[in-house]
């Protein structure tokens, strides 16, 4: 086999296989646990806090890093190999999804994981030392909720344009 | 006014519209990935405008 058909595979493979992982993540916090932990008694919630969310955070935002360089690399490493690519209808409908996809990482990292860390400190906070709740905590809350959910409407249209717009007659003129 | 991203129903279908709206202007309107892109960072500009004030929703 090619090695550079070979490296385009794998870098493929990692591109979606973190990919999922990230986004399934996503969907696991905005469809189960958004609606699951106001339903939770305080002390569940507290223990999921303090023990599920770091572990699905680490995952989280660490898979939506390696989906985005292993996506960088292998859209750098494809057109490489084939004149005209950046000019194509096909590079540009995979730069649109690259965008949200990229918009999508910023709101992880600059805004969803600082506050949730900022959380799950207090949280750690109350339970070790009695302290109080911060005032500030609902903001934190409500600051990761809506890019959460802006990375969930964002992933519909991002998903199109990387796996599906590529494929479609008419878009792929 | 609750915001569509309040519920799970309301962000499906918001990322279904925009999805519909992006693959139409990327079809029908030549270099419309452009105006595609441009729509994309509104709506992101969007979302800090909400985050500049994070009010919870009155239940």
């Amino acid at each position: 086999m090619d090695s550079y058909v070979l490296y385009l595979g794998s870098l493929r493979w990692l591109h979606i296989a973190a990919g999922v992982t990230w986004i399934g993540l996503l969907y696991y916090f905005n469809f189960v646990q958004a609606w699951s932990f106001p339903k939770m008694e305080a002390a569940a919630r507290t223990n999921a806090t303090q023990i599920l969310l770091p572990r699905a955070l680490l995952w989280f935002r660490w898979a939506a890093l390696v989906t985005f360089l292993a996506g960088v690399a292998l859209l750098l490493s494809y057109g490489a190999g084939r004149p005209g690519y950046y000019t194509s209808t096909s590079f540009h409908l995979i730069l649109v999804g690259g965008l949200m996809g990229t918009i999508m990482l910023i709101n992880v990292w600059g805004i969803i994981w600082p506050n949730q860390k900022r959380i799950i400190d207090a949280t750690n906070a109350t339970v070790t030392s009695g302290a109080a709740a911060p005032p500030d905590q609902p903001k934190w809350a409500r600051r990761a909720f809506l890019a959460s959910r802006t990375n969930t409407m964002l992933s519909l249209p991002m998903l199109f344009f990387m796996v599906a717009a590529p494929f479609l007659g008419p878009l792929a003129r | 006014m609750k915001l569509p991203l309040e519920t799970i129903s309301g962000t499906i279908w918001a990322g279904v519209i925009i999805t519909a709206l992006l693959a139409l202007l990327t079809n029908v309107i030549p270099s419309g990935y452009n105006i595609a892109m441009l729509v994309v960072l509104l709506i992101w500009a969007g979302m800090f405008g909400l985050l500049v004030k994070p009010t919870p929703p009155k239940t």
